[in-house]
């Protein structure tokens, strides 16, 4: 059995070692198209703001967006935006923020109603298997108990670094200017039926809400705790009245009533699909016209 | 609690150490008490189900032992119906009874049973068979009545094999409960190796071969005949890696702690028959069909058309044992046929070769033999793995459409990439691909055996470096997720 021990220690150490060394390489990959934030999130910088949302208000960030919208808005802005990151995810990645010492005046969340009616979005932590391997990022999630982190998520975390796939996604070259210009022609009934399939992969209950409104207090408490003020905004979209966006109102309402943030609905706003690349995702033309016409104006009230 | 999860790292080392560590006379308890956490990850009430038959086989393996004349048989017949009688409860109740209204409203009859909203528990077909072989061959005389009740319930609940076999037979296995293993170090290292092999078939092959089969088979309407052919090629290996593969962790698993399972695949698509297909596929379970039904039916030893019988029923039952769906049915069918086929143009076939002078080529006669045999089994599983009949049927009639398309539109990558790649990147299809003929290299030259023996006198930096290379293409190229083994639900 000594030997045994002997030997499957040495074979541990020299994986370990390769392991490590190829974490130490992957760090310096880009990030460009693959959003991974916690290989650009900066340390001991001052924003004007945060942007959190999912994938809606990534596109503010998609290719020459970025700048334009800094440009627009005359603000320096990080965008903490992620594909399918719903309440959890997004609470894990502005504590992270603020972990690094960085500072902001104002979060805007733009916040999409079915992100509190699924785990997809929130505890199965997808989002990590985009990001690198940061171990104080990992420290901090298990310290502040985020996104309910659990073995089988850390599990996936660490393993996902060492996938063929992660690996050649750090090199994909970003969006074409040209697929983020693409416009809609018209609203697709079937296309949207398909795509409300997607973002409510659960049941629209009373249930789930109740599970996931702690979660965006939470977003709301840590803002304010760090001194930030927090504007909550629903942006445009061309898949109608979305389900559960109600008592998600109602909530917000309330709280806009008691704990001093802003609230602003735009999801009625905006119906032409020439400002957008599909039923739900602003294009170049989209994202310009959202920012000069009401993003701005919030801004000037703040 | 699956191989490929994450408490299976936990569970299997933390076992093991315990195993090792722990004085002989307490080894089976500490077995017994992990195969019972093992299986009730799964669903924990039915363990109770399986102490039920766990008990009565116990009493009824003493008392066949103990009786004389017809008693024994009876004693052996209480046994048979309590196991068989859980399993057609669990398992075929709802077919039958789904089947049966169905026929009642076909005649016009007022007449429904009622369906049970019932989950199968894990790897019934599996303990059940393993348990009715210890009385069998109690009753037969072959195997002594065990006394002691945990060592019998290790026998049915040890956890490597619990689930999704081999099916194992008590001579191999009561009396290695009873011996003491000592921690041997060529062993040890043996049965991780064999884990670490069924791990790739599973996660790098098995897992990966799933998102193109699966894609065809959940909307065959999408796709036309050379998606369906490879879908149907792709599935044969998928069903293979899924299943030897949770036989090589089994067989690996056990091996680890000092126990020897018997072997349950032998490079099946080497076969150059249906028969010898048999030979190498599922060891465990077509030798369970040959002991206990096929012989005792008179197997060949009878009349021709007896013979005919004899093989397509037993073909047929193991369709059935494979679940409650006419699909497997079907299946089992298929097979029935090509073997009984086979036996009734066996001399016609021999003058065909003959004629044609194909012995004069062997090599290529082997290899025509080889892809024919992988043909009819290939086209048989596409009633395995199909939802419905229709559907099944649908991909058959299929088959063969749009051919002359496929040979038109090669260079047209959107056709390609919709028909040949089955919407799946590039990447992706030569990940499979490559793991497939990585495995198939590996089987091709093991047979002339072990590829054990002929790495162990390789220089150690060598094989340690392919034992590297094993483990990240797990994770690299292996697709994650904990997607279930195919043969649980059996």
């Amino acid at each position: 059995m000594r030997q045994f021990l002997f030997k499957a220690g040495i074979f541990c150490a020299i994986n370990l070692f390769l392991a490590l060394v190829y974490l130490g390489i992957t760090q310096s990959f880009s990030r460009e198209r693959t959003e991974a934030h916690l290989f650009t999130i900066p340390r001991n910088q001052r924003y004007d703001a945060v942007f959190l949302g999912a994938s809606h208000s990534r596109v503010f960030s998609a290719t020459g967006n970025h700048s334009r919208m800094e440009k627009i808005l005359d603000k320096k802005i990080v965008n903490l935006s992620k594909t399918a990151a719903g309440l959890m995810p997004e609470e894990a990645y502005l504590s992270y923020f603020y972990e690094q010492g960085n500072t902001t005046s104002e979060v805007v969340y733009f916040l999409d109603p079915f992100v509190l009616y699924a785990a997809r979005w929130n505890e199965d932590a997808y989002f990590l298997e985009d990001e690198p391997i940061k171990f104080d990022f990992l420290a901090m999630a298990l310290r502040q108990g985020l996104f309910g982190l659990r073995p089988s998520v850390v599990g996936n975390y660490l393993r996902s670094k060492f996938e063929i796939f992660w690996l050649i996604s750090r090199r994909a070259p970003p969006a074409t200017p040209d697929e983020e210009a693409r416009a809609l022609t018209n609203r697709d009934e079937e296309a949207v039926k398909k795509r409300l399939a997607v973002l409510y992969p659960e049941e629209v209950k009373a249930s789930n809400f109740e599970k996931y409104k702690p979660a965006l207090e939470a977003v709301i408490r840590l803002a304010q705790t760090n001194g930030t003020h927090i504007t909550i905004v629903f942006l445009p979209t061309l898949l109608g009245d979305l389900p559960g966006t109600y008592p998600v109102k109602e909530l917000l309402l309330e709280l806009k009533k008691q704990q001093a943030i802003d609230f602003f609905d735009f999801s009625a706003t905006m119906k032409e699909p020439r400002f957008y690349s599909d039923h739900d995702h602003l294009n170049t033309a989209g994202v310009e016209y959202f920012m000069r016409n009401y993003l701005k104006k919030i801004f000037s009230k703040l | 609690m699956l191989f490929n999860s994450l408490q299976f790292l936990i569970f299997f080392p933390t076992v093991t150490t315990l195993y090792f560590i722990l004085p002989h006379r307490f080894r089976w308890f500490l077995l017994l008490i992990a195969s019972c956490i093992f299986y009730m990850a799964f669903i924990p009430a039915y363990i109770l189900i399986l102490l039920v038959t766990i008990v009565v086989d116990y009493i009824a393996g003493i008392l066949i032992e103990k009786s004389q004349g017809k008693k024994r048989k009876l004693y052996l017949l209480i046994s048979i119906v309590a196991n068989i009688g859980f399993l057609a409860f669990f398992k075929y109740y709802n077919f039958a009874s789904t089947n049966l209204t169905e026929l009642a409203q076909f005649l016009h009859w007022n007449y429904s049973v009622p369906v049970l909203s019932i989950i199968l528990p894990i790897g019934l077909s599996f303990h059940t068979f393993q348990a009715m072989s210890y009385t069998i061959e109690v009753y037969r005389g072959k195997q002594v009545a065990e006394r002691h009740f945990g060592i019998y319930a290790l026998y049915v609940l040890f956890y490597p094999q619990l689930v999704a076999g081999p099916i194992e037979r008590p001579q191999n296995l009561l009396h290695q409960f009873r011996e003491e293993h000592s921690f041997d170090y060529r062993r040890v290292t043996d049965g991780l190796k064999l884990m670490l092999w069924g791990l790739f078939k599973k996660v790098v092959i098995a897992d990966r071969a799933a998102v193109f089969v699966d894609t065809v088979f959940n909307s065959p309407g999408d796709f036309q005949g050379i998606s369906f052919i490879i879908a149907a090629a792709l599935f044969s290996f998928q069903i293979y890696c899924d299943f030897s593969g949770y036989s090589d962790i089994a067989i690996g698993a056990a091996q680890v702690m000092g126990f020897k399972l018997m072997d349950n695949f032998n490079r099946p698509y080497f076969s150059k028959s249906i028969a010898e297909f048999w030979k190498r596929w599922h060891i465990s379970l077509s030798t369970w069909f040959k002991d206990y039904l096929y012989i005792p039916l008179g197997g060949n030893r009878v009349g021709k058309p007896r013979w005919y019988f004899n093989l397509f029923f037993v073909f047929l039952l193991s369709g059935l044992w494979h679940g409650a769906n006419w699909t497997f049915l079907i299946w089992g069918a298929l097979h029935g046929l090509f073997m009984v086929i086979s036996a009734i143009t066996a001399p016609a076939r021999a003058h065909l070769v003959n004629f044609l002078t194909l012995e004069r080529w062997p090599l290529f006669y082997k290899a025509l033999r080889i892809l024919f045999t992988f043909s009819l089994v290939s086209f048989a599983w596409i009633f395995f793995r199909a939802p419905t009949i229709s559907s099944a049927w649908y991909i058959v009639s299929h088959l063969f459409s749009g051919l002359g398309d496929t040979f038109r539109h090669l260079g047209d990558a959107g056709y390609r990439a919709h028909t040949i790649f089955l919407d799946q990147s590039v990447l992706r299809v030569l990940i499979t691909i490559g793991a497939i003929l990585f495995m198939e290299g590996i089987h091709f030259l093991q047979r002339h055996g072990s590829i054990r023996h002929m790495f162990a006198a390789k220089p150690l930096v060598f094989r340690w470096a392919v034992y590297c290379l094993l483990l990240w293409s797990l994770f690299f190229f292996g697709k994650f997720g904990e997607k279930q083994f195919i043969y649980f639900v059996f």
